[in-house]
């Protein structure tokens, strides 16, 4: 930059030794950066983001704390993160849905066009199961027992989300289909090995029981099929124009500089293919999908338009 | 027995006994501090683990989970503040015994409990978990509903000497529970707008503040009359009896085994929990109580039957997680993520995939109950000198530690606020005989009884006849029928209702 002062007349000399090293446009980051989890210790959310946070400190020369907002489903997170600075040293990690679904639903403080979209991890294994003694392959049989069941057939439920696309579905065909709503994936996968309810949504949970053949995979609800279940359908493949990609997101308030944002995403770009990250996304079996900065941003835009109008 | 022998050389490496001993430390000292909770120690807790070994971790939140609720017992004794629901019920008997100047011999008492609970349910959960865990999956949302109204029909047996006031309260904490997004539809039910309350009112903030904060209240009012509270404490401190004799354990045993297998009972039960399982206990033994018993007024048999319960709830919890790889607790959902950590998946075919981690495990629960005996005993000759330090000192400690466990729950003022607010309220209740037990009681049970009773009516179609197609539902409600008109019956007649305790 000084090389430059020679070529240039005094004042814009000044002007650009100004620019160039006043504090405001010193190398982004000069502290440490901040990520508020949206869920608790523990959870995917969480165990990614601290897995990915020796790679995103190598790749930024600052350390990163992170820190444990639950509540809300990651809302509590963003909407604490929309009212913080936005110079890129606050960041909060939550999932998809958070800001493509639940503002559709639900009154929030936060809408899409409030955070800058970062980087998006890994993708939930989202899937409908059934115990294998029902006899059914594919989400086409429990379409096809549906419509011979007088009552219709229950399924646990552990989302909104689930509860709309199950509803279009359900629409669609003129089946009943009733969301017994439960506390998560746990307890969901636990109703439908007792036999409580005829199927389960469940986000991860049940990977564990199906690939020990306890739990039959019915469908997927991502664009593409269940990772060690390629040979079932997805909801897509089935002819039902709806899915769901939910993804660990990480997003910064909307505003912040083009620099900050361009080292954050290299920076997480670079912890998307450390050895921690991926060996955690293979333990919760949510392959190694990883979308950073304008892509990410259209997918996000693509699924909140899909949902809002599913939700209307 | 290779896979044994190695999993013991694990599980007596210097670093698993050191997380061990750690987690019973820091879960123990959690246990002992009113207003810090189990919730809060674990949420200190995981991100400690993330650099441990695997059995090293999991052996350190056993610990945390383990010590915390044996330590709760200690505030409950000393102070009448339960760190936690679960320990509210120690309160009825241990504080009047540490008020008698027995409270060495309380804390003693409540501290071979807890052991004993913990050692039986986790011999129990490493011999019988997958018979165990197959009876687990036939609770569904009919049977737990049964359930939950069995145990509440002896827990409401608890709710003091005024019926009306009572099921007031209890209804206060209903209402209280129903804050929150609605489970079926996702529609805000009173919040306000506020998002912090989506979740429902903070469970943290609502037992720290209406268990510590109101008694803290309640001492400084008395402080503050001029109602020397020292001189009735500095009462206590002047221990007449400090042993556990033979004779009190033949007299306690009994009870302790029955709250033993109720307490392994509550844990089986996905989500019914440790504060259900310590009143139901409490509350059964206080039913069957014999004529020299005084519930209520400073028995041995209340503390240990409290505590057994309390404690053996969470092996208990364990055993689907063990057996299928499901969790049924909080706790156990943390540990799942503990497995993860270290890339283990828990699931049906976890035993077989990794038996040395799992025999490791349950090594180091077993080392872990007895490093608990030995710190706690060590701890209580220390404990029960609490009673010598004045209110004035006690108060302002504890309500800082209130405010600190509230906010640890979810990183938020709001919590705090939220703890100040129902420990007020629990205040004016108190004063005016209104127990906050009964309150907390309900605003624990509702959300659980709620979601069950709806989830029911969903697979039974709405159709009430079909309850008979649900022969163990039908079982604890016949018994809770049977139940009901025994207590109703007994009620007229004041001679065999023992105590008049005041419940709070």
């Amino acid at each position: 930059m000084t090389l430059s002062c020679t070529r240039f007349g005094l004042g814009s000399a000044i002007l650009a030794v100004a620019l160039a090293c006043g504090p405001a446009h010193a190398e982004f980051p000069e502290k440490e950066v901040t990520i508020t989890v949206g869920f608790g210790p523990g959870g995917g959310v969480d165990s990614i983001t601290r897995a990915a946070a020796d790679a995103l400190s190598a790749a930024l020369g600052q350390s990163i704390v992170v820190e444990n907002q639950p509540g809300a489903g990651g809302a509590l997170a963003l909407t604490a993160l929309k009212a913080k600075a936005a110079d890129g040293y606050s960041l909060a990690a939550a999932i998809s849905t958070t800001v493509s679904f639940d503002p559709h639903t639900q009154t929030l403080g936060y809408a899409l066009d409030d955070f800058e979209y970062i980087a998006a991890f890994g993708v939930f294994p989202e899937a409908l199961v059934a115990l294998p003694s029902r006899g059914w392959e594919t989400f086409a049989d429990v379409v096809a027992a549906a419509k011979d069941a007088p009552d219709g057939l229950t399924y646990a439920s552990t989302t909104s989300l689930d509860r709309v696309v199950m509803a279009s579905i359900a629409e669609k065909e003129g089946v009943t289909i009733k969301p017994v709503p439960t506390k998560g994936g746990a307890e969901a996968v636990a109703q439908t090995l007792g036999g409580h309810v005829d199927f389960a949504y469940s986000s991860g949970t049940y990977y564990a029981q199906a690939a020990a053949g306890e739990l039959t995979v019915l469908a997927g609800l991502g664009k593409e099929p269940v990772p060690g279940f390629e040979d079932k359908p997805t909801l897509e493949s089935l002819g039902y124009d709806i899915s769901s990609v939910n993804m660990v997101i990480y997003v910064a308030p909307a505003g912040i500089s083009d620099e900050a944002k361009a080292a954050l995403v290299a920076a997480f770009e670079a912890a998307s293919t450390s050895e921690p990250v991926l060996e955690l996304l293979a333990t919760r079996n949510m392959g190694s999908f990883t979308l950073t900065g304008d892509e990410f941003d259209a997918l996000i835009r693509d699924q909140s338009a899909k949902f809002e109008a599913a939700v209307k | 027995m290779e896979n044994l022998l190695l999993a013991a050389g694990d599980a007596f490496s210097p670093g698993a006994l050191l997380a061990v001993v750690g987690g019973i430390l820091l879960g123990y000292a959690v246990g002992v501090l009113p207003g810090l909770s189990r919730p809060a120690a674990l949420a200190v807790a995981v991100p400690l683990t993330y650099s441990m070994t695997p059995i090293g971790a999991i052996a350190f939140l056993v610990g945390v989970t383990k010590a915390s609720a044996a330590g709760g017992a200690t505030g409950a004794i000393l102070l009448n503040t339960p760190g936690e629901p679960s320990s509210a019920a120690t309160c009825f008997d241990g504080y009047p015994l540490a008020r008698k100047g027995e409270a060495t011999r309380a804390l003693k008492m409540a501290l071979f409990a807890s052991v004993f609970g913990d050692i039986v349910a986790t011999v129990v959960l490493i011999g019988l978990a997958a018979p165990l865990a197959t009876v687990a999956l036939k609770m569904g949302p009919v049977e737990m509903t049964a359930v939950m109204i069995f145990a509440l029909t002896f827990i409401a047996a608890l709710s003091g000497a005024s019926l009306s006031r009572g099921v007031i309260s209890g209804v206060l904490g209903l209402l209280f529970a129903t804050v929150g997004l609605d489970a079926e539809s996702a529609t805000p039910r009173l919040t306000f707008g506020m998002i912090e309350l989506f979740d429902g009112i903070p469970l943290i903030a609502a037992t720290v503040g209406m268990l510590a904060f109101t008694e803290m209240l309640v001492q400084a009012q008395r402080l503050a009359q001029g109602h020397d509270d020292a001189a009735s404490l500095n009462d206590s401190s002047r221990e007449k009896d400090k042993t556990i004799r033979w004779s009190d354990i033949r007299r306690v045993f009994p009870t302790t085994v029955r709250s033993t297998g109720i307490g392994i009972g509550a844990g089986i039960m996905p989500g019914l929990g440790p504060t259900i399982g310590a009143f139901l206990s409490y509350a059964i033994a206080k039913r069957l109580a014999g004529p020299r018993d005084m519930f209520g007024k400073g028995d041995l048999k209340g503390v240990a039957a409290t505590e057994a319960a309390d404690n053996a709830v969470l092996p208990a919890s364990l055993i689907p997680l063990f057996a299928i790889g499901l969790p049924g607790s909080v706790s156990a959902a943390i540990l799942v993520s503990a497995f993860m950590l270290h890339g283990v998946v828990p699931g049906p075919l976890v035993f077989e995939q990794h038996p040395r981690l799992i025999t490791g495990i349950f090594l180091s629960m077993i080392v872990a109950s007895l490093v608990m005996l030995a710190v706690g005993r060590v701890g209580l000759t220390f404990f029960a000198r609490i009673t010598r330090v004045p209110p004035r000192v006690i108060i302002p400690f504890v309500l800082l530690f209130c405010v600190v466990g509230a906010y640890l729950e979810s990183d938020i003022v709001f919590s705090a606020v939220v703890m100040v607010l129902l420990g007020t309220l629990g205040f004016a209740m108190q004063r005016y005989g209104y127990s906050v037990v009964t309150f907390l009681i309900g605003f624990v049970v509702g959300p659980l009884f709620e979601l069950s009773l709806r989830q029911a009516l969903i697979v039974t179609n709405h159709d009430v006849s079909r309850v008979f197609e649900h022969p163990i539902a039908v079982g604890f409600l016949a018994a809770a029928a049977v139940a009901a008109v025994v207590f109703t019956l007994r009620r007229d007649k004041p001679a065999t209702e023992p105590s008049g305790e005041d419940g709070g």
